[in-house]
């Protein structure tokens, strides 16, 4: 069986997509934390947990805060076999490559988390007194899903017009495509040579793998035409974006997220 | 108006701007940054890679087909928006930025411009 500590951990990398989680035990502390990227980003709140006030108010944990997390995660779960985590979308998204990995705390604490994660599946059962009580809480759990359902399908219905020429593919299977054949036949050429390097570039380009992320490459990104790149649910959508792109692209993301 | 004092000027005007950098992409390297967000070395150091594999192969490549040079990028994701303008006539010259999603950025886009203009033009 898992331990409390060890499911802690594995619950923060498991995150990639930024959320609030909060941490609380049958004791009644609780641990409030925002992380992103598999990365602790900041403690927002501790109650019954002595030491938290070292973490607590840092604006960007780093390696240097990695000693008083570890020990603030250790005092939380002391003596309480059960804990519980109610997740949330942040309300301010913040950090990008700040924070401090868990990898980085787990090889603190002497854990393994990638034993822990190959032990998930036979733990399952066993675990029902650490993390996995997460069902037992008021809330709904919010897993840190690559992206929504319908992203990119709410994505392109708020581009609307702006979106002049699009193709949608998911590894070699087209599921899509829309506007001038003359532009769309460009954007499919490309991806036929491309595709590979392509996926490389976006990799290079967000810290978090298999999140959603977009790309818009332009004049100035306010008039003309511009490329998009969108990667989300196992596809990718590339498209022309007319007129202001800067604005619409990023109103559609907001739409599409939720 | 000093570098310094024009990226913090537009960092005041669009608060959700966290970090407002000017930068040499051919050395990449960070000479002035303003706005909210600490950043250390690395950081900025991660912000120059971030804009040049931005404007890197093989996406430019489809741009130059498109319609020319890119001078400005965009990238989004669930850790924010990351903006890179370009100056037209030195296009090392660079400023980068990383915002939250609920920037104006159509309006942030066009103050930027003209900044890297002024900017890139007296440097």
């Amino acid at each position: 069986m898992a331990s409390p500590l060890a499911a802690l951990l594995r619950e923060i990398n498991e995150t990639l997509l930024g959320r609030s989680l909060v941490f609380s035990t049958e004791a009644g502390a609780s641990l409030s934390l925002d992380v992103a990227g598999r990365r602790v980003l900041r403690v927002t709140a501790a109650s019954g947990i002595a030491g938290a006030e070292a973490c607590l108010g840092v604006p960007a944990l780093d390696d240097a805060n990695r000693e008083d997390l570890a020990g603030v995660f250790s005092t939380l779960v002391a003596g309480d076999a059960t804990l519980r985590v109610i997740a949330a979308p942040l309300g301010r998204s913040e950090g990008l490559s700040v924070g401090l990995p868990v990898a980085r705390l787990a090889d603190h604490l002497g854990i393994d988390l990638n034993d822990e994660i190959a032990d998930a599946a036979e733990a399952v059962e066993g675990e029902a007194e650490a993390v996995e009580s997460v069902g037992d809480g008021a809330e709904p759990h919010v897993q840190a899903d690559p992206a929504p359902p319908g992203f990119l399908p709410t994505f392109i219905a708020r581009m609307g017009d702006g979106l002049t020429a699009w193709l949608i593919r998911a590894g070699t299977e087209e599921q899509g495509r829309s506007g001038p054949e003359e532009m769309v036949a460009p954007l499919e050429d490309f991806l036929n040579d491309e595709a590979d390097a392509l996926m490389q570039q976006l990799d290079r380009m967000t810290q978090a793998a298999g999140e959603p992320v977009c790309t818009v490459l332009g004049n100035d990104l306010v008039s003309g035409h511009s490329i998009l790149c969108l990667r989300a649910e196992g596809a990718v959508l590339l498209g022309v974006v007319a007129g202001d792109a800067a604005g619409k692209v990023l109103a559609a993301w907001n739409a599409a997220r939720g | 108006m000093g570098v310094q004092d024009a990226l913090q000027s537009v960092a005041e005007a669009h608060p959700q701007a966290r970090v407002i950098a000017y930068a040499d992409l051919a050395s990449r390297m960070v000479l002035s940054s303003a706005g909210s967000q600490d950043m250390t070395q690395e950081h900025l150091d991660q912000l120059c890679a971030d804009a040049t594999a931005s404007f890197g192969e093989p996406m430019s490549a489809l741009a130059e087909q498109a319609f020319g040079t890119a001078h400005a990028a965009l990238v989004v994701d669930g850790a924010g928006v990351k903006l890179f303008l370009r100056a037209e006539a030195e296009t090392d010259d660079a400023i980068c930025c990383i915002c939250d999603h609920s920037i104006d950025l159509a309006a942030f886009v066009a103050t930027l411009r003209s900044t890297l203009d002024d900017i890139s033009g007296n440097a």
